[in-house]
């Protein structure tokens, strides 16, 4: 009997050996040993790590949330672009307040997260289940980033069919808009009214991806953000540096903000942004609700290219 | 009624011990193991006291789960306990060498001498976590010198705090621009551990921080005898044949060694150093032998409660215990600084 009861636990050994089976080196440069095809996946950054789980149809069980003024959650990003929410995952704890415990209790067999609010963290979390650590800004394009993560996971042909989809939507979407335009260079920027400084973006989500992707070219400021970095702070003075035919921005909705909250704010970071904008005299700034446009999402592009459509008929 | 007692091993060694301070203590003492358990039986997973009694005893057998969960909270009490100990001891060295009750680690620079340390050991130069310690200790050593160095001439105790504010000002400043020309998510990750979290406390921290503390908290224990001259003021002192200007030297530097891995394990924890003081003080009154211990199972208690509070009463939120810790201080030290000013 004890041999038989031996021999199962072997076979079962046997059996479950494979699904360890692959090195995966991460973003913070660990070597973690993944499993093939994970079952119970926790993510533990809501509009990058989880929207990219959910659009490849991967197991997601639990993932970080934010708390709404009301004192409810909400899953940034995943509830605009998939309409998630945690009736059909589990929360795994506030975003910047994680809670091990908890993660622990949901039982993952990987563990994704950002390196930025993680990294102090990983040690901790790999006694957990294996993690791997996702660095969204290190300056590679937001559509690599995404590829490279969905080999992590084992989902590289689902990626490749929804890129596959994109590419040809694309392709469309360059036939229908303004050829001047698509010719011209944009400006991606943030605008922050409190300390009155302007953010030019170099990756930033599917608004940059699409923009590059339709053939547009980036102004010469953008282009000198270093290597390595996706965004930079400047001062208001050089507002005239990130004049385009195009600009974009965007506005996050649960701070209270609109789509032309970006005119107000320029109007006082910078008085008189007006003179210096082409772009403003062209109608040509245009604000997007960030929990479409941040996250590395073929969803959230394709609404982008709606968006965009729209606003250049 | 009697104030003290003495323990007398033969006719040589005679150890007279105030009743008051024993009492303290021991009080203290009761209420940390009592915090203690109950830290470890508290979390987002439900965990009986037995359960928590069975881990504990070496020769009983916890099952795996048990296990598996004390993994994440025993390292994080263990560094609540001794980090708390330590920062204590730390203010109330400071208060002593200052003759200033609103002195703390923070208030005189030295934690943002070891965070600028860390950030720029951690930020330009990659170095790794085993390193930060001593990147800490160093610049809580330099910021120390550097602060004494400054307020040497003007001769008062008022003089030191007012340096070391303006030097812990600056040193924040710099350390700002560091991390907000490292990025966005560097920004992020340093503005999580700026906040004082003991969420990211490993086995390893454990370890470091015990070592730094078996060194260090004796020492402290075995200093407090000989700073009684020092509350008298430096001319008293020096009158009375101690030497006040190198024992507050010596002092200073053991408080920044006293914060130094802490800074590097878990970040600042501002304003505990100036309550733990505050407390032992109105116990047990102005003798340092007598204090010293007091102010480190207050500070100890202080910053296991402030943990355990921020894990578990506002699930799904965990707050970091510093900023439980600092909203406790600034009533503590508003309340200090009243009295204070009454009593001139």
């Amino acid at each position: 009997m004890r041999l038989i009861s031996r021999l199962v636990l072997a076979a079962a050994f046997a059996l479950a050996a494979p699904a360890f089976a692959r090195d995966v080196t991460d973003h913070g440069g660990y070597v973690v040993e993944v499993p093939d095809a994970p079952q119970r996946i926790l993510s533990l950054h809501d509009w990058t790590l989880t929207v990219m789980t959910r659009e490849l149809d991967a197991p997601l069980i639990a993932s970080a949330g934010r708390l709404a003024p009301d004192g409810s959650t909400f899953i940034r990003g995943a509830r605009e672009l998939f309409g998630l929410d945690f009736d059909a995952i589990a929360l795994a704890s506030i975003h910047g307040k994680p809670d091990l415990e908890r993660i622990r209790s949901l039982k993952p067999d990987l563990i994704v997260a950002n390196i930025g609010d993680y990294g102090p963290l990983r040690e901790q979390l790999s006694t957990i289940a294996p993690t791997l650590m996702f660095d969204a800004e290190n300056g590679d394009k937001p559509f690599d980033l995404y590829r490279e993560y969905a080999g992590w996971i084992g989902r590289q042909a689902r990626f490749d069919a929804l890129k596959a989809a994109y590419d040809k939507r694309i392709t469309e979407a360059r036939q229908k808009l303004p050829k001047t335009l698509m010719d011209g260079n944009y400006s991606a920027i943030l605008a922050n009214e409190r300390d009155g400084t302007l953010t030019l973006l170099k990756e930033y989500g599917v608004q940059t991806t699409v923009l590059d992707d339709l053939g547009m070219s980036r102004t010469a400021l953008a282009q000198s953000v270093p290597d390595g970095q996706s965004r930079m702070t400047i001062g208001a003075e050089l507002i005239g540096e990130i004049d385009a035919d195009l600009i974009v921005t965007s506005y996050l909705p649960e701070s209270g903000e609109k789509p032309e909250s970006i005119f107000s704010a320029l109007a006082r970071i910078a008085p008189g942004y007006e003179i210096f904008l082409r772009a403003h005299e062209a109608k040509r700034i245009f604000s997007f609700s960030r929990y479409e446009i941040y996250p590395p999402s073929f969803r959230g592009a394709d609404i982008f290219l709606d968006k965009l459509e729209a606003e250049l008929r | 009624m009697r104030r003290h007692f003495t323990i007398r091993l033969g006719s040589a060694v005679h150890f007279p011990i105030d009743l008051r301070p024993a009492l303290v203590l021991a009080v203290l003492s009761i209420l940390l193991c009592i915090g203690m358990l109950y830290a470890l039986q508290l979390g987002s997973t439900a965990l009986s006291m037995n359960d928590v009694i069975r881990w504990l005893l070496p020769w009983q057998d916890a099952d795996a789960e048990t296990s598996a969960i004390m993994l994440l909270r025993w390292p994080r009490v263990t560094v609540a306990i001794l980090a708390g100990a330590m920062i204590a001891t730390s203010g109330y060295l400071l208060q002593v060498v200052s003759r200033n009750g609103l002195a703390d680690p923070g208030l005189l620079g030295i934690s943002q001498g070891g965070m600028a340390a860390v950030v720029i050991g951690a930020a330009l130069f990659g170095l790794s976590p085993a390193w930060l310690a001593f990147a800490s200790l160093a610049g809580g050593f330099a910021t120390a010198l550097f602060v004494m160095a400054l307020a040497w001439r003007l001769s008062s105790a008022t003089g030191l705090i007012l340096v070391g504010l303006a030097v812990g000002i600056a040193l924040s400043a710099a350390i700002e621009i560091i991390m907000v020309r490292g990025g966005i998510l560097q920004f992020a990750r340093w503005l999580a551990w700026s906040h004082g979290s003991l969420t990211s406390v490993s086995v390893g921290n454990a370890g470091m921080v015990a070592l730094w503390a078996a060194v260090l908290l004796p020492l402290s224990l075995i200093a407090s005898g000989q700073m009684m001259p020092l509350l008298l003021g430096h001319e008293q002192a020096a009158g009375i044949g101690a030497s006040p200007r190198r024992l507050s030297l010596l002092l200073t530097m053991m408080a920044a060694a006293l914060v130094a891995p802490i800074v590097a394990a878990v970040g600042p924890i501002s304003f505990l150093g100036l309550i733990a003081g505050h407390i032992a003080r109105t116990l047990v009154g102005e003798r340092p032998g007598a204090v010293m211990p007091v102010a480190m199972l207050c500070g100890a208690l202080i910053l296991l409660i402030a943990d355990t509070v921020g894990r578990t009463l506002f699930l799904p939120v965990i707050v970091p215990a510093g900023i439980l810790v600092s909203i406790a201080g600034v009533l503590a030290f508003l309340i200090a600084a009243r009295l204070s000013r009454s009593s001139r």
